[in-house]
């Protein structure tokens, strides 16, 4: 039992030295996103019609409608606006996204960092 | 099930009592149903009622229902029959302003800062504005610091020369998150410890009072940051049941699935834990870096490691594709050698079982009285499980154990823990077998009224019984009222009573013994913005590096 154990201890050592030290951050906390994260809120705006349902069901309250120029609606020229994202308050739940009958948010994993200095 | 309406006609399981005869009432109802579940109050118009919630260890409840007028509010404390009652007891006093008569602690605070003035309206009272709370807040925390400690522990009840009163908190460097012991020490022997929460209060149950239902899903996630999704769901349950609505049954496996593999690392974690507070770190180490495994999971699943933000009205928000489900079955399978490995390796480690065996030794009785829930109560025996005594999700296709243990100590309740991780493997294979095909995505999400009603919803995060109680008004945009009963909460009256007799080493052992969450229990202050008045912040991401269950 002990010989085996001993053995063992020896084959673990010698894994332990060629591989990679488990009190090494995981490759994962360098980059800001991973591919299966959600990412973060950014609007496309010219889809967005100015409807507010992303900033009423916000659970952050992180979103204010700005005005956002004039746009055509149907025939009609129209003053409209458009949601800003505070990203020191999102959650970055995503809900704004799925709520949004325009798909006018979209979750982006592929920007920057957003450096939030207040 | 997992969540019932309140039905107030029903006199089998609601008994309306008056204040006078609570007590005798409580000494025949606790004879059949032994387990306070929590207590409740709501105001409304101009009275304060309270729900004393009881459960028979076989899933049926009996809640009895006391009104108090507003005005000076008072009832005979239950703590002489029951222990556990005594904390809950005092978090109604601070938030609503209820005298308890014969309380043992009658003029301490369990949750509002010290310098909360005198005669102050209590925070949870609908009268109470969220402007005039942060008024109240912010000029007695410029008058007085906040972190002003006043020991609890009346001293004259011990002679001054042999016992000494230490207060350990709420900063310090055997604790991860702020609370606040006072132990009463006779050499190096602990006599009594009386804890004090309420260090990283959010208000949680105030401002859910001011969001949408959708919108207080997300806030009650983060009431804990590693049960977030249990919260969420408990919370969605009692909505469910309030509104009328049911998800379908891929909706309930999801559910069940991510629920799972949160009590996977949560358990993962405090084993790990338990490691560190031993003194024994590459343990700590391994485990957390089989953990990772399960967080990629998470991630891969809902997108987010720790605030899952999954769960929605009616359903869940993402759906999960086979492939993902097939990532799962393999990932789940490693995970479970690595995990067999080590803890086979750590828990026949002589040291470790030296240091844990024995420690913190409390038996059923105490554990009842005192209310504790989860593998806590678990380990004395006690097969009280909501997964299986109120079956909800997707719970009851599936077969699994309850584990039980035959003793409270320090080391069964690690054993019970690891036993609990392995089987929450298995319910995920199974799960990952039985997935039922079609979309669990509901087609809107709620944004409606409420209607009139009351409901509650139980279930069984990795620490234990976790009660929520939701109460509508027809019309409303908002929850009425919002009742989270955290598991921390009872079992740290346990901790303090195990406590008893053992030495002051011995302290973050016993205490980590329960799995704290201080946070958890913290709900129920407004945090203030000073430079930007009027605007609260709601608690984000959860803040690196504070506390147990926050840290992540
Ligand atoms: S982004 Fe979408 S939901 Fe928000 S205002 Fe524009 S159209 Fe409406
Ligand atoms: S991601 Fe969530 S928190 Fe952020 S803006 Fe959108 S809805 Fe609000």
């Amino acid at each position: 039992m002990v010989a085996k154990k001993s053995v063992k201890t020896v084959f673990e050592a010698i894994e332990s030295f060629f591989s990679r030290p488990e009190t090494f951050p995981s490759e994962d906390t360098e980059r800001a996103f991973t591919e299966v994260s959600r990412g973060i809120p950014v609007l496309i705006a010219d889809k967005c019609i100015g409807c507010s349902l992303c900033a009423l069901s916000c659970p952050a309250q992180a979103i204010t409608m700005i005005p956002g120029g004039k746009r055509m609606l149907g025939n009609r020229q129209v003053e409209i606006k458009n949601p800003s994202f505070d990203y020191s308050k999102c959650i970055y739940c995503g809900l704004c996204a799925q709520v949004c009958r325009q798909n006018a948010i979209e979750m982006r994993k592929n920007v920057d960092p957003i450096i939030i200095i207040k | 099930m997992g969540a019932v309406s309140l039905k107030r006609n029903d006199s089998s399981s609601v008994l309306t009592v008056f204040p006078e005869s609570l007590p005798e009432t409580v000494r025949a109802v606790i004879s059949s149903y032994p387990h306070l579940v929590g207590i409740t109050a709501t105001h409304v118009a101009n009275s304060i009622e309270l729900i004393y919630s009881f459960d028979n260890w076989k899933g049926e409840m009996k809640h009895l229902l006391v009104s108090l007028p507003e005005k000076g509010a008072a009832v005979e404390s239950i703590s002489s029959q029951i222990r556990g009652a005594y904390i809950y007891e005092m978090e109604i006093r601070d938030m609503f302003g209820v005298s308890f008569i014969g309380h043992p602690l009658p003029n301490a605070k369990l949750l509002l800062p010290e310098s909360y003035p005198q005669g102050a309206p209590p925070p949870l009272l609908k009268t109470v504005s969220l402007e005039q709370l942060m008024q109240i807040l912010n000029e007695v925390q410029m008058q007085e610091p906040p972190s002003s400690v006043i020991p609890i522990t009346g001293s004259s009840r011990y002679s001054v020369e042999s016992i000494v009163i230490l207060p350990f908190g709420p900063y310090h460097p055997a604790l991860k998150e702020p609370e606040h012991f006072a132990i009463a020490l006779e050499g190096e022997k602990i006599v009594e410890a009386r804890p004090r929460i309420g260090y990283v209060h959010r208000g949680i149950e105030k401002l859910a009072e001011t969001r949408s239902f959708l919108q207080t899903l997300f806030l009650v996630e983060r009431v804990c940051g590693i049960c977030s999704f249990h919260h969420s769901w408990t919370y969605t349950l009692a909505v469910e049941n309030l509104l009328g609505i049911s998800p379908n049954k891929k909706a309930e496996f999801l559910r069940t699935l991510v629920a799972e593999l949160e009590r996977i690392h949560s358990h993962s974690l405090w084993i790990g834990l338990l490691g560190y507070w031993v003194g024994f770190d590459s343990m700590f180490m391994w485990l957390w870096s089989a953990r990772e495994r399960i967080m990629k999971l998470l991630e891969m699943i809902a997108g987010n490691r720790v605030n899952k933000s999954f769960i929605t009205i009616g359903g869940v928000r993402y759906d999960v594709s086979d492939e993902k489900l097939k990532v799962v079955k393999r990932e789940i399978s490693e995970f479970e050698k690595e995990f067999r490995r080590i803890t086979e390796e750590v828990m026949s480690y002589g040291p470790l079982e030296e240091r844990t065996r024995g420690i913190g030794i409390y038996h059923a009785d105490t554990a009842i009285s005192s209310g504790a829930v989860g593998p806590v109560l678990r380990a004395t025996g006690v097969p009280y499980d909501i997964r299986k005594v109120e079956p909800y999700g997707a719970y009851p296709e599936v077969s699994f154990d309850v584990v039980t243990g035959n003793r409270g100590d320090v080391l069964t309740i690690a054993e019970v823990r690891v036993k609990e991780t392995f089987e929450s493997i298995g319910i995920i294979q199974q799960l990952v077998e039985k997935m039922p095909s079609g979309n669990p995505v509901p087609s809107a999400f709620f944004m409606g009224t409420s209607k009139d009603g009351e409901a509650f919803a139980r279930t069984e995060p990795p620490r234990g019984e976790l009660y929520y109680y939701i109460r509508g008004k027809v019309g409303m945009r908002n929850p009425y009222r919002v009742k989270i009963r955290t598991p921390t909460l009872p079992n740290l009256v346990l901790a303090s009573e195990a406590i008893k007799g053992y030495t002051l080493s011995d302290v973050p052992l016993i205490l980590t013994m329960i799995d704290p969450c201080f946070s958890c229990e913290d709900r129920a202050i407004v945090y203030i913005n000073r430079k930007e008045p009027f605007i609260v912040k709601l608690p984000r991401a959860a803040p690196q590096g504070i506390g147990l269950g926050c840290s992540l």
